[in-house]
């Protein structure tokens, strides 16, 4: 077996040691002394975490070591693993929560480690072994509780099981629940078996069930049908209660009416009538009073119109004015004043007619003479007036062919006076005056135009023109050619050619001017006098238009008259029945004949008014004819009023009947003289009376109907649940809901019973193999303890009920629990156990690991102080231990037995 | 030679025909198991008319409970008078599920069914097919808990072929109540020669002195439960002409039937190969099959190292069973599974183990030293083995 031994530890960095170096391990038995708070735990515990790991968390007094500067703990292990050296840098890294983080790293003999390679090397060692088995602190030594954590120890290596496997006490543990839980199962599957069966009963008795219903639902039925007849015989009494009082109601009615009715005044039949008939009786008077006023009015209004068109009212009665006579009489008034007024435009007319045709003949005479026209060449004119525009053409031509001629003329005599000077020969030749066309021509269409406007200006004009024209001709002298002879010739011919072509024109002016051709006398003149012959011409047909129109207007004159007469006498047949002067026959009378139509109208409407007063008197006096005798002297107002009071009584007393008239009825209706009615109004003969019966009655149908509610709804529910048996099969599915939970049942039981017997042979041989098989663990913690207490005994473990390890002493007072030993023989049991399953763990790992024991002492006495360290000197024969102790005695009887020590 | 036949039917437990249809069947296949079932009196009467049979036998629990069904009462009246129809005569014994005291009124049984009072014999004569004369005679429960032995009443019959009509427990069969116990010796000696027997629901037939003493068994399997497992039906009884009664023929006529299968995982180490073998040892069931739906309980047992076979908890085995049943339909058709247990155990040499100086050996050892049941011993130790065994 290889044995792991500390050797020293070196350049610590936390905790008192910060900087302290440790030699002097290298001795199976250590002592390290040192006061209190030197240190001691803090080192034991460094050392348990470099060889078996870190096992504190922050919680558990990690804090310790805060007082290393970065929160790491360090310290340089050193060490032997049989042949191997050990060096290991053991460094923790101390974190806020959890257990600190490993880093240890270093070298085993030639190989590297780090935790797992470590560990590896050590057995599989994890941090919870080392501290359970090899870490002996002296209060866990002394505390009760540490029998727990032996518990789980004793399974391990009591039952050969290996680290982290099952334990059997956990495979009991889980029969138990398993148990407890198949029972759990068993006591449900019962309670539903009881269930099922007490379905099964209840459907079991579905065919009485069945039965039972159908009767109960006959009996319901016929308690119905006679809730139902009872309340209708309630109803019919109570109807015939309800009837008896409201006929004897009805009878006190009938008297109270007549009373009432006795006592009003009766009217006779004509004044009934009246009444009936007021409000037609006061519309009338009503009416009446407003017609007398409208009357007046329209009387009125009449005199006024009368008085305006200026007629008599009596000559205006019955008349009419309707709008075909309205037509006629503004036509005949019209026509007479139209024929007026034809007398003198017809006489003015003929005055102006007569006056043109003296114009007229004047400016022919004048005209004639001075043409040099008589009576009987003017005949010639009408037949030539026709073509004086021609005439005037041909003048024009025959005056240009004229000058022409006097033009070559000149040219002949000039050319003939060139010649001369030339010693020839040159005929003169004459010159004649001429006029500028042109300036004719604008004189002839002024003149055309003032003959438009007036045939009087059109002559004026025509004499000016002529005489502007005649002042204004002028003499044209052809130059006269100056060639040689046949230049002369030329012109001679020219001369001839003109002088032809001259007189060609001047025929044909003599035979459009006939007789009348003196009149043109040389192209000079010509224009001129033909201008005046037009002239003539116009003014003898103006003077032919004068005379038509006087005679037109003459024939007028003498006509007007006799149309004036006429029209008088057709308007005075139209005025004169209507009493109307012809004086109002004038241009006013238009406006007259408005004043005249409001007057007929005025006087009409005043006679329709008065007519409807005088109907509605006669109404108004029908109305009442039979009573009229009533009202002599009075007004249709107060009459009314006096009718109004007789129609308000009689309205009354007609109410009274008519109440009395219901009541009688009422009476009747309710059969009061039936002798149903008779019977009961003698049992009842008051109204309160019969309303109690009314109300027991009333109370009686209530509790019918509430009963045959109940009763309905009782034998809806029977019914429906009838319906619901007779229709469900419920008895084979009951059936097989309890076969089912049987067969479960027979399942559960067997599983239960299997369960309670594997668990009681578990539990029994678990019990018997650990006391059989804990005898190295025990035999070697007894060996151990014997060595150094011969008196003190054996030890003998055993289990409670719970499994729990119970640890007893057989000693020389028997056996006893560990609760009555003694702290220290407590302590001193607990450390032989703890050192039994060292030297057991040991044997396991092949790897004697060192005992690191903290003041495992403190709780024993003196004997067993030096007990214990004779049995930890003995164990380090096999184990390396080192102990650490304040105690001087401790120390110094360890290193009486050969411990080294190491003060700190 | 002329045979004549008869029908010997008993414990139809009408209206209640099943006990139990497992733990995992839906809803919809219990409704379709119920519906088939309510059908096997039916079946019954078509075997009857189809078989030719002078008269039909019922001997006793026709119906489940003493108070009837109303449909089953309706199913089973139909029947009768189909029989009536047929002209085949029905003798009918009750017993301790419906004893005499209630029945379906008596006067809307056909004129073809003879009923067995209570307490005394009555006996009644068939001219047989072939001219033989049969004494039919029976005897009724009076009450449920008859535990008159009722041999006796037929000790004075007489005859050339009497067939004798009782609800009994005959040699005391554990699986029932003894009610009307008898004993094989009396049966023997009576003058009977056919025994037409009910209460027991595994079917046995019987040879006596002057015949046959015969179970029919229940006619449809109730549950999983060994005894309602396997073919159920009548038997078919046929007499020569000489009056004797030859060896009686079973026909099954039940509407499903019940089997229970267990699947060994020895071999299997691999979940995923379970339904293999279930799936193999289903089709043998259904091959040997009479093409009946088939209800199963499968129980897989044998040694394994899969802790899902050997420790399954109610969930995980719930599970197993919903994956065996995704791939039974194709093999069971209109059947089912009804039921999956597992008892499988660590692959422990359980011989090897009790001579080992083991927790284990030690714990084999004392329960073989404990008096108990087998069953609950057989079961307690797959339990210590699974809680173990595998840790050792």
């Amino acid at each position: 077996m290889k044995q792991l031994r500390i050797t020293g530890v070196q350049g610590l960095t936390f905790g008192r040691h910060d900087g302290r170096t440790i030699d002097g391990f290298d001795a199976p038995f250590v002592v390290v002394h040192g006061l209190n708070e030197s240190g001691k735990s803090t080192l034991a515990e460094f050392l348990v975490w470099t060889i078996g790991g870190p096992w504190r968390t922050f919680a558990q007094n990690t804090d310790a070591f805060r007082r290393s500067p970065d929160g790491v703990v360090f310290g340089r292990f050193l060490g032997v693993l049989d042949d191997d050296v050990i060096d290991l840098d053991s460094r923790f890294e101390l974190k806020k929560a959890g257990t600190p983080k490993d880093l240890r790293k270093g070298v085993i003999g030639l190989h590297e480690v780090d935790p797992t390679k470590f560990a590896d090397r050590l057995g599989s060692l994890t941090a919870a072994d080392y501290k359970t088995i090899y870490r002996l602190y002296g209060a866990d030594l002394g505390d009760l509780g540490s029998a727990d954590a032996f518990s789980d120890l004793f399974s391990r290596f009591a039952l050969g099981t290996a680290t982290g496997g099952t334990s059997p006490r956990q495979s009991l543990d889980v029969l138990r629940r398993d148990l407890l839980a198949a029972k759990r199962d068993l006591s449900g599957l019962n309670t539903r078996r009881k269930e099922a069966e007490r379905q099964i009963k209840e459907a079991s008795a579905v065919p009485d069930r069945v039965a039972k219903l159908e009767e109960d639902e006959r009996a319901l039925a016929a308690d119905i049908q006679e809730s139902g007849t009872l309340e209708g015989e309630r109803a019919v009494r109570k109807a015939l209660f309800e009837r008896v009082k409201a006929g004897h109601a009805h009878l006190e009615s009938l008297q109270r009416e007549r009373a009432t009715l006795d006592a009003l005044p009766v009217f006779p039949a004509a004044w009934e009538a009246a009444a009936d008939n007021f409000a037609s009786i006061a519309a009338i008077a009503g009416g009446l009073a407003g017609a007398a006023r409208a009357a007046d009015a329209a009387d009125g209004a009449a005199v006024v119109a009368v008085a305006t068109c200026g007629l008599e009212r009596t000559s205006l009665a019955g008349q009419t004015l309707s709008g075909p006579e309205r037509l006629a009489l503004t036509n005949a008034v019209s026509s007479v004043v139209s024929a007026g007024d034809e007398v003198a435009a017809s006489a003015a007319d003929l005055d102006d007619a007569m006056k043109q045709l003296n114009e007229a003949t004047a400016a022919v005479d004048d005209l004639c003479r001075a043409l040099g026209i008589d009576n009987e060449q003017l005949s010639e004119l009408d037949s030539v007036g026709g073509s004086l525009d021609t005439v005037d053409g041909r003048i024009q031509r025959w005056i240009e062919d004229s000058n022409k001629a006097i033009d070559a003329r000149a040219e002949l005599e000039a050319e003939r006076a060139r010649r001369a000077n030339l010693g020839v020969t040159t005929p003169a030749q004459a010159s004649r005056p001429a006029l500028d066309p042109r300036l004719v021509a604008v004189g002839v269409v002024v003149v055309a135009a003032l003959g438009i406007v007036h045939w009087a200006a059109a002559i004026v004009a025509g004499l000016v023109l002529a005489g502007v024209l005649f002042l204004g001709r002028k003499d044209t002298v052809a130059p006269a050619p100056a060639t040689d002879n046949g230049r002369l010739a030329e012109l001679e011919g020219k001369v001839r050619g003109a002088d032809q072509s001259a007189a060609e024109h001047r025929a044909l002016i003599k035979k459009s001017l006939g007789g009348l051709d003196f009149i043109v006398t040389d192209p000079d003149t010509a224009h001129g006098r033909i201008v005046g012959l037009k002239h003539l011409v116009a003014q003898r047909l103006r003077a032919a238009a004068a005379s038509s129109l006087v005679n037109e207007a003459r024939k007028r004159a003498e006509a007007a008259p006799t149309a004036l007469l006429a029209a008088e006498s057709a308007a005075a047949s139209l005025l004169a029945p209507r009493g109307i002067p012809m004086t109002v026959v004038n241009g006013a009378f238009d406006s007259w004949l408005l004043d005249y139509e409001e007057a007929v109208k005025s006087v009409e409407a005043s006679r329709i008014a008065r007519d409807k007063v005088d109907g509605l008197r006669a109404q108004f006096d029908e109305m009442i004819v039979g009573i009229r005798s009533e009202f002599a002297g009075m007004t249709p107002e107060a009459i009314v009023t006096r009718l109004s009071d007789v129609r308000d009584q009689v309205g009354t007393r007609r109410k009274a009947v008519a109440k009395v008239h219901e009541e009688q009825l009422k009476v009747t209706g309710a059969n009061m003289d039936a002798a149903e009615v008779h019977e009961v109004l003698a049992e009842y003969p008051t109204l309160a009376e019969l309303a109690v019966q009314i109300d027991l009655l009333d109370d009686e149908i209530a509790h019918q109907r509430a009963r045959r509610d109940d009763l309905i709804s009782r034998r809806t529910d029977l019914v429906r649940e009838l319906d619901d048996l007779r229709a469900t099969e419920v008895l084979a599915g009951l059936a097989l809901t309890r076969g089912q939970i049987d067969e479960d049942l027979v399942e559960a039981e067997a599983k239960v019973s299997a369960l309670e017997l594997a668990y009681d042979v578990l539990g029994d041989v678990i019990d018997t193999y650990e006391r059989d098989n804990q005898d190295p663990v025990v035999a070697t913690a007894s060996g151990l303890i014997a060595g150094v207490a011969p008196e003190w005994g054996s030890i003998i473990m055993s289990r409670n009920e719970k499994g729990e390890p119970v640890i007893e002493r057989h000693g020389p007072e028997g056996r006893l629990g560990e609760h009555v030993i003694s702290d220290g023989g407590r302590a001193l049991l607990y450390l032989g156990i703890r050192l039994a399953f060292a030297a057991k763990d040991a044997e396991r790992r092949n790897v004697s690991l060192p005992i690191i024991c903290d003041d495992p002492l403190v709780h024993f006495d003196d004997d067993r102080q030096l007990a214990a360290v004779q049995l930890l000197s003995r164990l380090s024969s096999d184990h390396q231990v080192v102990l650490f102790t304040c105690e001087e005695r401790t120390r110094d009887y360890a290193a009486s037995l050969g411990a080294k020590v190491i003060a700190i | 030679m002329a045979t004549a036949k008869f029908l010997h039917a008993a414990d139809l437990h009408l209206g209640s025909p099943l006990k139990s249809l497992g733990d995992a069947v839906d809803q919809e296949m219990v409704d379709f198991i119920k519906a088939r079932v309510n059908t096997v009196f039916q079946r019954l009467v078509d075997v009857a008319v189809d078989e030719q049979v002078d008269f039909v036998v019922l001997a006793g629990d026709i119906y489940d409970m003493v108070d009837r069904d109303p449909g089953a009462q309706r199913r089973f009246l139909l029947g009768l008078r189909r029989l009536d129809e047929a002209g085949i005569k029905v003798f009918m014994a009750h017993g301790n599920h419906d004893p005499y005291i209630r029945d379906i009124p008596r006067g809307l049984l056909p004129g073809n069914v003879v009923v067995f009072p209570p307490k005394k014999l009555l006996g009644e004569t068939v001219v047989m097919s072939n001219g033989v004369e049969v004494t039919v005679a029976g005897v009724s429960y009076g009450k449920k808990e008859e535990t008159d032995n009722l041999v006796p009443l037929f000790a004075n019959l007489s005859g050339r072929t009497i067939v004798g009509v009782l609800h009994t427990n005959v040699g005391g069969n554990g699986e029932h109540d003894n009610y009307a116990p008898s004993t094989v010796a009396e049966l023997d000696a009576s003058p009977v020669n056919y025994w037409a027997l009910g209460h027991i629901h595994i079917r046995s037939v019987n040879p006596t002195r002057n015949g046959w003493w015969a179970y029919p068994g229940n006619l449809q399997g109730r549950s999983v439960k060994a005894a309602e497992c396997g073919p159920k039906g009548v038997l078919i009884v046929e007499v020569d002409d000489d009056g004797s009664i030859r060896e009686p023929r079973f026909v099954e006529c039940a509407a499903v039937r019940f089997e229970r299968l267990e699947v060994s995982v020895d071999d299997i180490d691999d979940i995923a190969l379970v339904n293999d073998a279930v799936n193999d040892a289903l089709a043998a069931v259904v091959s040997d099959g009479p093409g009946l739906p088939i209800l199963v309980r499968l129980e897989l047992v044998g040694q394994t190292d899969l802790t899902e076979l050997r420790s399954p908890t109610p969930e995980s085995l719930k599970e197993l069973a919903a994956t065996i049943r995704e791939e039974v339909g194709a093999v069971l058709g209109d059947g089912a599974i009804v039921k999956v247990r597992s008892s499988c155990t660590p692959r422990v040499d359980l011989v090897a183990e009790r001579s080992r100086d083991t927790l284990l050996g030690n714990v084999l050892r004392a329960l073989d030293g404990i008096e108990t049941d087998d069953a609950v011993r057989d079961q307690a130790t797959k339990i210590l083995v699974n809680a173990l065994g595998a840790g050792r």
